[in-house]
């Protein structure tokens, strides 16, 4: 079941000759090992919502590919991401989401930090009433923290502290969509989550193309054809598709989501969706965006959080309701559409006589680019 | 925790305002209703230690702050310095992590004493 190096190479090879990754990056559990470290580990993640802390004082903890890790929004308001171990005995720091009025407190002997990582005290460290040692370095013994950083509304983190800068990593994409790097609101009512039973990187592979629309989602044909659809390609960060033929919705009173002023014409009429690898999969248009995290429950199983936002804060007043109502309805509707596809390839990865198959080189080049991307980072020294 | 200096000072436990009704000041004589107290000192104790263990086991943490400085000031009034460093080490740590500004407070006294940082 051990994926070679010659395995990759056929992956990596140009999309015309390419074969897709082998089944056992889809069903081996030490598979899914080896990819958390040299996919996941190794490059900026997706890792929850900068909503799922949003006020100061907010902490909560998140499991993400067996790493305890935790979220912690501190006084000023600024978000982090450290280890949820206390450094003392490694006890795990906080169990559920909470509102801390100042100090975490590990619960075993009581190590205190404060919501920035800081330790503050360690009690009868130095024996019963003496809080201090001198070989306990408060300065050295704060919060492990993690990289991390928030973009669209969506907290990325290097576990392995190694990768480029995010701002280096996600630079071409910010770029073309330059146009949408501002703030999002996001509403309550716009969250939901998916779980399906496939591994990760079938969502990505699906997301990114757009071969597949007019059968899985025969509704978009009416108004915006696989021919309004190109690709999009940036080998190395990201890939996806792109509609030429974006069609706003429209409440029952005629009225529609404010868009963002001043957009290019490019954007009048379009709208892109792009996986930033590994598991952040977004979505732009002018009145909206969203953001799929993929968060990998095991090689076979994935939960798909998905939340949605919008440019113009009006939007989430109560007079908007009924439309975000609609608008997420909608959404969900597409993303459930997808779901038989993405488990159908899973269950389809246990044929051991499947040689992961071909590309077509005109519409699948986005998802080609992705395959390459892992066999990529898999090929990397440990 | 009186500062020496000023004899007028109260102890910290008892001017709290999430003093609980029901709280006895170290040293009192009277309860808040002015009725005259005729607990003894191990009385008193195990009242405090009743306290405490009903506290923690509610997660009322600022209870936990007001009974372990009461903790701290009766032993620091019997002078058990090292009772009282240990009791008021675990006033302030619950104070921090309930964000009350006793910890402040607190946290002067165990640096005083050396046992802080």
């Amino acid at each position: 079941m051990t994926v070679t190096d010659s395995d990759l190479a056929a992956v990596s090879a140009p999309v015309e000759q390419a074969r897709g990754l082998p089944n056992a990056c889809y069903t081996d559990p030490a598979h899914f090992a080896r990819e958390a470290d040299a996919v996941f580990f190794a490059s900026w993640a997706g890792l929850a919502f900068a909503a799922d802390a949003p006020e100061p004082g907010d902490v909560k903890p998140v499991r993400f590919l067996g790493q305890p890790l935790l979220l912690a929004r501190d006084r000023e308001g600024v978000l982090r991401v450290f280890l949820n171990v206390c450094r003392h005995r490694g006890m795990i720091l906080v169990e559920e989401a909470a509102r801390l009025p100042r100090a975490i407190r590990c619960p075993y002997h009581s190590w205190c930090y404060e919501l920035d990582g800081r330790l503050r005290t360690t009690p009868h460290v130095g024996g019963p009433g003496t809080n201090r040692h001198a070989a306990i370095d408060r300065a050295q013994l704060g919060l492990v923290e993690v990289r991390s950083h928030v973009w669209m509304g969506v907290v990325w983190v290097n576990l392995d502290g190694k990768a480029p800068e995010f701002e280096t990593y996600a630079a071409d994409l910010r770029a073309r969509w330059a146009a949408f790097d501002r703030p999002l609101a996001f509403a309550p009512d716009g969250a939901f989550e998916l779980e399906v039973a496939c591994n990760w990187k079938l969502a990505v592979e699906n997301y990114c193309e757009s071969y597949h629309l007019p059968w899985v989602h025969p509704g978009l044909n009416s108004y915006s054809r696989l021919e309004d659809h190109y690709n999009i390609e940036a080998p190395g960060t990201h890939s996806g598709q792109g509609t030429r033929a974006y069609r706003p919705m429209l409440a029952e009173d005629g009225r529609r989501f404010p868009v963002i002023a001043g957009l290019d014409a490019q954007w009048e009429e379009g709208a892109e969706y792009v996986a930033l690898y590994p598991n952040v999969l977004l979505g732009v248009h002018k009145d909206h965006a969203f953001a799929i995290l993929l968060c990998p429950q095991g090689p076979e199983r994935t939960v798909e959080r998905i939340a949605i936002g919008y440019f113009d804060t009006a939007v989430l007043g109560e007079d908007w309701a009924p439309m975000r109502a609609r608008n997420a309805a909608m959404w969900k509707e597409v993303f459930e559409e997808d779901i038989f596809v993405v488990e159908g390839m899973q269950k389809g990865r246990h044929a051991g006589g499947f040689d992961g198959g071909r590309f077509s080189p005109v519409m699948d080049s986005p998802t080609h680019c992705f395959h390459a991307w892992v066999a990529e980072r898999l090929r990397q020294p440990a | 925790m009186s500062d020496p200096a000023d004899p007028e000072a109260a102890p910290l436990s008892a001017t709290h305002p999430d003093q609980p009704r029901d709280f006895v000041a170290p040293g009192a004589d009277r309860d808040f209703a002015g009725e005259r107290l005729t607990v003894d000192p191990a009385g008193a104790r195990a009242l405090l230690d009743a306290r405490l263990i009903a506290a923690h086991a509610a997660g009322d943490t600022a209870r936990l702050v007001t009974l372990y400085a009461e903790a701290g000031d009766s032993s620091e009034a019997a002078g058990d310095a090292a009772a009282a460093a240990f009791y008021r080490t675990h006033a302030y740590v619950f104070a921090l992590q309930s964000g009350d500004s006793r910890a402040e407070e607190l946290h002067r006294w165990l640096l005083r004493e050396g046992r802080e940082e």
